[in-house]
């Protein structure tokens, strides 16, 4: 009996290893494709939307089929699961994507495959996309690694209400006239405390202003062993300080839940957010209900201009350079990043603002949000995607601003003097990025 | 595909049949195990050159480790962090111990459960439900204090190092002291009872029974406690982590070693340094532990010799 169980278990075994090689071998000759493309991809990503996405594209190539899986990059997870599975060199996934926070450091271990030559050629698309969005996916032998659907300007959205109130009108331009200069913003942040006492503030938090903050830089923080600190971000340390002092910010952590909550229940003036803040942050936590068609929105915001022109995130779509199936997955990263036809059908169906600029150009005039009250978004952040320069992006700054914006924190809450916290943060950041043995901060 | 003819034979001879059954755990053991590390020493000689890949850099990230102040005060929180903890849990759990294992208390084994009950609860969540109770403007501990005007001002207390530190070391004693118990009560069952009888004949004051023949026959026990704290108390990761964001802030007081280590490995890709850290770690917990079980192990002969 027992040799007869053993010999039973060990069949059992062999039977299972033979069968997951068959799948593994099915698996590998239905890579090729030859005409219509078919196939199957997998994909991965950090965000939902890009599974509504591959809807259409499975719509236009009914024999692809594409496995797509999120992993919410939530402390990292996703991009050390990105991490793991390319050095162990997986072929799976196909395609994954790439937020700009930190897509540098992908792209600089080169886990993209380079699309600029044969077959791909992606450069023959470059001349319709927006230019930076094509140029922050670029390697540094200037190879095309990675596409996006989206370019991301950066807008400020206040409520019209309080702008009634404290200004006499909700008119978008004249309330940019505040939002536009930093320090006017600052006398509007005084105004709104004169009129509400503590009940309402100009801003959420110091630190939903971080990104105009990073954005008005012109070098990369980290040049060889150096590392620069812009004068923006003194004054930004600076500014959030008085800002805490005089209550003039709400003190919700952005990101947090009293941040979320403070959407909607109008305690707030302006959020410093760009295009998908709108439509994936904004609206559905200031009017949930609405959002979701279940109510009429109630218009009561508007955009303005922030304090200086910026973009904020953004996500990139690139190929496994290991993929058995680069072909099929080009297909995928083409369609999303660059057709037309794509293009206009998700920014029609959702609102967003995409990376073509034919499609820009040719839908841009048709837009009335009735969150914002009627306001054509599009049109704005069209002209502000033209401002856009990225030339200062590097791989480590995530993590440089995470390690200022700690000592923003210990400076605005009064624990440390200015030297102290510039002091802090140089030690912090050597230890983050220890080729540093050089930091210059500009006043 | 077919299992060879001399694999067969192997395993045909009964002796042999045993081998499969411990089969599993070895294979377990070597591939996620030994094989980790292995490779983390590997990797703690090596430094990046990109995500990718890695050069040798010899002693290098040691070097890097031991130059560093901050690796320093990461041992230094560590320590405070359990300390702080653990005295007032044992001397509470030893007094909670003996209280309720005196039969004329009623209700012991409610309170046992009670004192439990924060130990089941997973440390990460328990961080967040601090995170949330002392937040700066919206926590529930400075509205209450805002309510009944002891203060005016809300208090930002995460942003206190001490204050941060004292949290976590809160937090561990609320979770950890019911467990102490548990343990203490077991120990404090195994006494007999005829010691206590002989005391009591004797005309022993309460605080001399316990001073004389409590105290010292519990030490295997407390010595117990003291090293499986410790071990765990030197790992301390999920709270800091989750309370402050993983950012360590404010100034690094809640930077535990794991938490650096974690740090350095997954948020700034510093994989060969943050192996180096692993294996200091390592090293330190071994001889950490070593010596209490050298500790425990003459405590025993001691006994055995005194039997």
């Amino acid at each position: 009996m027992r040799s007869l169980r053993t010999a039973m278990f060990i069949w059992i075994c062999v039977v299972l290893l033979v069968y997951s090689g068959c799948a593994v071998g099915q698996e590998e000759e239905s890579g090729a494709i030859s005409g219509e493309p078919a196939g199957t991809l997998v994909v991965w990503s950090f965000t939902d939307e890009l599974g509504d996405m591959i809807e259409y594209f499975e719509e236009l190539y009914p024999e692809v089929e594409i496995e797509f899986t999120v992993f919410p990059n939530q402390d990292e997870v996703y991009l050390n699961r990105i991490n793991n599975t390319l050095r162990g060199r997986s072929e799976v996934p196909d395609v994954f994507t790439g937020e700009r926070a930190w897509f540098r450091q992908l792209i600089e271990a080169g886990y993209w495959e380079p699309l600029s030559d044969e077959p791909y050629n992606a450069e023959e698309l470059v001349g319709d996309l927006v230019p930076y969005v094509v140029d922050l996916g670029r390697d540094d032998s200037g190879s095309i690694t990675a596409l996006s659907w989206q370019a991301t300007p950066g807008g400020l959205f206040y409520r019209r209400s309080i702008a009634r109130e404290i200004l006499g009108t909700d008119d978008p331009a004249v309330v940019s006239e505040y939002t536009s200069d930093i320090d006017r913003f600052y006398e509007l942040g005084e105004m709104i405390k004169e009129a509400y006492g503590d009940e309402r503030f100009l801003v959420a938090s110091y630190a939903d202003m971080l990104e105009f903050v990073t954005n008005r830089r012109t070098e990369p923080y980290v040049q060889g062993d150096t590392l620069t600190v812009p004068a923006a971000l003194v004054d930004y340390m600076r500014i959030a300080r008085r800002m805490r002092d005089n209550r003039i910010e709400a003190g919700a952590s952005t990101w947090q839940p009293p941040w979320f909550s403070s959407m909607a229940d109008g305690s707030v003036f302006a959020y410093i957010l760009p295009t998908w803040g709108l439509h994936y942050v904004l609206k559905p936590n200031a009017e949930p209900e609405a959002n979701e068609g279940n109510a009429e929105f109630t218009g009561d915001w508007g955009l303005a201009a922030p304090p200086a022109p910026y973009s904020w995130g953004g996500t990139w779509i690139g190929i496994n350079r290991f993929s058995e199936n680069k072909a099929l997955a080009w297909e995928l990263v083409r369609f999303l990043g660059s057709d037309p036809g794509f293009q206009t059908a998700w920014a029609e169906d959702t609102g967003d603002f995409v990376s073509n600029v034919e499609v820009i150009e040719a839908i841009q005039g048709d837009f009335s949000e009735p969150f914002l009250g009627g306001q054509n978004h599009y049109a704005y952040f069209y002209d502000q995607v033209t401002q856009v320069d990225v030339s200062f992006v590097g791989p480590w700054d995530f993590q440089i601003q995470n390690a200022w914006g700690d000592q923003v924190d210990q400076y605005a809450n009064g624990q440390k003097t200015l030297e102290e916290a510039i002091a802090d943060f140089e030690v912090a950041v050597r230890d983050i990025v220890p080729r540093i043995t050089n930091v210059v901060v500009e006043r | 595909m077919s299992v060879s003819v001399p694999v067969r034979r192997f395993f045909r001879r009964r002796d042999n049949k045993g081998y499969l059954f411990i089969l599993p755990y070895f294979v377990a053991f070597l591939t996620f195990q030994l094989y980790p590390m292995i490779y983390t020493l590997i990797l703690s000689f090596q430094t990046p050159l990109n995500m990718f890949e890695n050069e040798f850099a010899g002693l290098a990230n040691y070097e890097r480790l031991f130059s560093t102040a901050l690796f320093y005060q990461t041992i230094g929180n560590t320590w405070y962090i359990w300390l702080v903890n653990f005295v007032p849990q044992i001397v509470i759990a030893l007094f909670l111990g003996v209280v309720l294992s005196d039969r004329s208390i009623r209700g012991g084994q409610t309170f046992r459960t009670l004192y439990f009950l924060p130990n089941l609860v997973t440390a990460a969540s328990i961080g967040v439900l601090f995170a949330v109770l002392l937040d700066w403007r919206f926590g529930a501990l400075n509205q209450m204090l805002l309510r009944f005007g002891v203060v005016d001002e809300p208090i930002n207390w995460l942003q206190a190092p001490l204050i941060a530190q004292g949290t976590v070391s809160f937090i561990q004693w609320w979770q950890w002291f019911g467990y102490t118990t548990i343990i203490i009560m077991a120990g404090l069952s195994a006494i007999g009872d005829e010691l206590y009888e002989a005391a009591h004949i004797d005309g022993a004051s309460t605080w001399q029974v316990f001073g004389r023949i409590t105290l010292p026959l519990l030490r295997p026990t407390m010595l117990y406690v003291t090293v499986t704290s410790l071990i765990g108390g030197l790992q301390i990761f999920d709270i800091p982590r989750v309370l402050t964001n993983g950012r360590g802030a404010p100034d690094n007081a809640l930077t535990t070693m794991v938490l650096y280590l974690y740090n350095q490995a997954f948020s700034y890709f510093n994989v060969g340094y943050a192996a180096a850290v692993a294996y200091v770690l390592f090293i330190m917990i071994l001889v950490f532990s070593a010596i209490a079980f050298a500790v425990i192990n003459t405590d025993r002969g001691a006994a055995r010799r005194r039997a």
